[in-house]
């Protein structure tokens, strides 16, 4: 059963400091343009120094698993959406950086802080994310453990598809009082 | 109850006569400074469906746009995106814009732009370099600076903050690049995730604004929110020399935290008993003194950035290097983190003993820090004062980055290999 609050996918395990430089690199990223041609260029180099062609092995809907302080560096939000487009679902980490917190917060992405992540997963399995009631499953072992919830301001912020769609209603909403 | 500096600026902004540790917050943004993200907070919204981009910025005396992270320009593409830059930046009608003015947008903010007690958000990680002038300052991304520019609000999330007390004086050849390697080394890169760090004690009052300046931009790299110091003379002595927006000096509103202020954690750190430090390849929490890596060849050395491209930095380099000559086979290269900077530099004869010995000193702005100058390529070794080692950051995945305060990069360079500036 697949909704916007429970998912099920693949995982993908790094460790810990795994940073922005790492997953978009500067090199790719230096035209900036925020296009189609530059999602692409970073798509294609994303992780390269650490997992080359890491585009090509990605599927739809698969579980980023990590370490410790996940996205720190750079706030490069472009490190934020190549995660979206190379196909996963979320990133489930030990910690997160603030900035890729918050970015991900920003476009609707969900990221969560699952002390103990590391234990609970390895490479390869299924997990299933059970964000209403605050439940992980590994599906590949049969065990489950709680997640800390997202505080009602996050999550509302998430649930609309990231911070422009909240700045779009109000605007609307500005525009009919008017 | 006592607050902390970053608690008391945001109950503050948020209208609030208190706030505590973990409350989330709307607060109103006192500054805005974006570099040249500026035109993806544009692309972003444009993309998110509002065909003209922003439909206004909320207030256009507390927004500025620096660029300096591809000033010069090195290539066609980046000339295209400061053409559109410019077109955005009209559209807006930016008020202050520093379209030509090579610089790293931190040491412009600090010097030009930012105030003690305010809370301010920048498009880069470093924008926590404020802090040194009292100033909250925090990085954000474009979507939420597209929101934040709109409204000049934002949500927070109030963070705990950590007492970092520094005692006695660091002995020469040791720098506050140093402090913060210390710390990542002892704690780690997650020691201040979500947390505000407040310098304090004597220690930190001694440090001299460009001290002050490394220390506050490497908040990010212990995972911080804020790297805070307090108001006090030195701060005044600075602000005071301000060239540029001075209209705006008498919003200044210093910040102290309270005597009863509850820190999540204390650290003391007595500063004459700290040898140089170095971060090893590839993270900066991989330290260790730089006596137990002394010997290794390097092909590059850089000092530069928000954190270590200002005047002391320059000046440590300049004791060291002044009558010798870097090593035939080492790059050397410094970059300064405004004009204001280089000229400085400049006036006290420190850019001529750089240049004497042998020293590439390049136009101030970013470009040292992620290899859009001086990149690397498979095999190389840099030893540089700049501010991340991260694999691949300067080119190759392959190079290896160590990270170490100015007077230990420009010993390494002189000798051609990592040695310790105590014992050079």
């Amino acid at each position: 059963m697949t909704t916007s609050q429970r998912f099920q996918g693949k995982v993908w395990k790094f460790g810990d400091n795994i940073d922005t430089d790492i997953i978009a690199p500067a090199g790719t990223i230096s035209f900036g343009l925020g296009d189609a041609t530059e999602d692409l260029d970073v798509k294609q180099n994303a992780f390269r120094a650490i997992r080359p062609d890491f585009h090509l092995q990605v599927g739809k809907g698969d579980i980023l698993v990590a370490g410790k302080n996940f996205g720190l560096g750079s706030h490069r939000e472009p490190a934020n959406r190549v995660l979206v487009s190379l196909g996963f679902r979320a990133v489930i980490a030990e910690s997160v950086a603030r900035l890729f917190f918050r970015n991900s917060v920003a476009i609707g992405f969900y990221t969560f802080q699952v002390p103990g992540i590391l234990d609970f997963v390895e490479e390869g399995e299924q997990l299933d994310v059970d964000v209403e009631n605050a439940v992980l499953r590994n599906l590949s072992r049969g065990t489950e453990r709680e997640m800390e919830r997202f505080s009602p301001l996050v999550r509302n912020i998430v649930d609309q598809g990231g911070i422009l769609e909240v700045l779009k209603s109000r605007l609307a909403s500005e525009r009919e009082a008017t | 109850m006592g607050m902390t500096i970053a608690e008391k600026v945001m109950a503050r902004a948020a209208g609030l006569a208190s706030v505590r540790p973990g409350q989330y917050v709307d607060c109103k943004l006192d500054r805005v400074i974006a570099h040249e993200e500026f035109y993806r907070i544009h692309a972003v919204a444009v993309a998110a469906g509002l065909p003209n981009g922003l439909p206004d910025i909320w207030d256009r005396e507390r927004f500025h746009v620096v660029l300096d992270h591809f000033q010069p320009v090195i290539n066609e593409t980046q000339a295209l995106r400061q053409r559109k830059i410019r077109e955005v930046a009209e559209a807006y009608q930016v008020k202050y814009f520093d379209d030509a003015l090579p610089s790293v947008v931190h040491r412009v903010a600090v010097e030009d732009y930012v105030l003690p007690g305010e809370l301010g958000l920048g498009s880069d990680s470093h924008s926590c370099t404020w802090g040194a002038l009292n100033c909250c300052g925090s990085g954000m991304g474009e979507h939420e600076l597209a929101y934040g520019l709109v409204y000049g609000e934002l949500w927070f999330k109030v963070p705990e903050t950590i007492a970092v007390n520094l005692h006695g004086e660091l002995r020469p050849g040791v720098a506050a690049k140093d402090i913060a390697l210390w710390l990542a080394g002892q704690y780690g890169t997650s020691f201040a995730l979500y947390k505000s760090i407040e310098y304090r004690g004597e220690g930190a009052r001694a440090l001299d604004m460009d001290a002050r300046i490394t220390l506050a931009a490497h908040a990010v790299e212990l995972g911080g929110k804020f790297g805070l110091f307090e108001y006090d003379e030195k701060t005044e002595a600075f602000l005071s020399r301000r060239k540029r927006m001075r209209h705006q000096l008498e919003w200044s509103r210093p910040v102290s935290a309270d005597a009863d202020a509850q820190y999540c954690q204390v650290v003391d750190i007595d500063l004459s008993l700290l040898e140089p430090q170095i971060a090893k390849p590839h993270t900066f929490e991989n330290v260790v003194p730089v006596s137990s890596v002394a010997g290794l060849r390097i092909d590059q050395a850089m000092v530069g950035s928000c954190a270590n491209g200002n005047v002391d930095d320059i000046a440590a380099v300049a004791q060291v290097v002044k009558g010798k000559k870097v090593h035939p086979k080492t790059r050397f290269i410094v970059q300064p983190n405004s004009w204001g900077v280089y000229r400085e530099a400049m006036s006290r004869g420190l850019v001529d003993t750089l240049l004497d010995a042998g020293v590439t000193v390049i136009s101030p702005g970013c470009h040292l820090c992620l290899g859009m100058q001086g990149a690397l390529t498979a095999g190389d070794v840099c030893i540089t004062s700049t501010t991340r080692n991260h694999r691949g950051r300067m080119g190759s995945g392959d190079a290896d980055i160590y990270l170490a305060g100015p007077a230990t990069v420009a010993a390494s360079a002189i000798a051609g290999q990592i040695t310790n500036p105590m014992e050079g």
